[in-house]
């Protein structure tokens, strides 16, 4: 036996795979899941458009509870009402369109919002109309995981989907393939909605 | 020639063990095939244990067991016994 194999293991299940789960592997597996999520976009042309629709779609910033830097003076009623949640989905019509809302400037005051750039209050943006998102404008500064705090903008801007990110985020993604433009000081995407979420949601892990 | 055009009973009986009864898993399985599910979780996924050993095809398993209703771990049963 031992001449002909150097070890034996009984075939694991998927529970005995499931339980070995640490939360480092599930990290793994979201950023697996990420990946899934622009191979399904790119398989799926689900999303309708007019010519050009890559240039039209949806950005989800998603929501976020904020670790409110007031220190002792902000309790946990201003954690709560510090949630940022931008959704935007567009346009080429279709009934899936989500409520769009952003809630930035959180009760405690522009300093607790990290970062300082607090986003403009109940900001609600109208469906089918186009959305431009400004996320990390501050560039290097934010640590990985808070892209979609209040520093993030969404309003309807006549235009496409645009979304904004500050330099440091810009080469993250452009590191993993997603297509940036300068415009500025300032870099632009412009994106499709699903790869949008997913490349800020990639790019702000770890 | 048939004397008799009523129809007889009929018994439908569903026993084959090796059939899946959740068809639906067929295309649903073959979208996640065509984008290469198992290897994405493979390419992100290293486990550290005997027990984390396939990941890619387990995950996909996984998936489709959750596709056909699973909530739990025996409830992934239900792509190998069928429902």
């Amino acid at each position: 036996m031992t001449a002909l194999f150097g070890g034996v293991y009984a075939a694991s299940t998927l529970g005995s795979f499931l339980r070995f789960f640490t939360w480092g592997h599930a990290l793994q597996l979201e950023a697996a899941a990420r990946d899934l999520l622009i191979a399904l976009a790119a398989a799926t042309p689900l999303l309708p458009g007019p010519a050009g629709a890559e240039e039209v779609g949806a950005v989800e910033v998603a929501a976020v509870a904020v670790g409110a830097a007031g220190g002792a003076r902000v309790d946990v009623a201003h954690r709560v009402l510090d949630v940022f949640e931008g959704r935007a989905a567009f346009p080429g019509g279709g009934g899936e369109g989500v409520a769009q809302r952003v809630r930035g400037q959180p009760p405690g005051g522009a300093q607790a919002g990290r970062g300082g750039h607090p986003a403009e209050a109940d900001e609600d943006v109208g469906f089918g109309e186009p959305a431009r998102v400004a996320v990390g404008a501050g560039g290097g500064e934010q640590r990985p995981g808070e892209l979609s705090h209040g520093d993030a903008r969404a309003g309807s801007a006549g235009g496409d989907v645009v979304v904004e990110v500050g330099a440091g985020r810009a080469s993250d993604l452009a590191g993993i393939g997603v297509p940036t433009a300068s415009a500025g000081a300032s870099r632009w995407l412009t994106l499709p909605a699903v790869v949008a979420t997913t490349a800020l949601r990639r790019s702000s892990s770890p | 020639m048939q004397l008799l055009h009523a129809r007889r009973a009929v018994d439908a009986v569903f026993d084959e063990a090796n059939l899946v009864s959740c068809a639906g898993l067929v295309p649903m399985m073959g979208l996640a095939e065509q984008v290469d599910l198992a290897g994405l979780v493979a390419a992100q996924v290293r486990p550290d244990l005997s027990t984390g050993s396939n990941p890619g095809g387990k995950a996909a398993a996984i998936v489709a067991g959750m596709a056909t209703g699973a909530e739990s771990i025996d409830d992934l049963n239900v792509p190998r016994h069928g429902g």
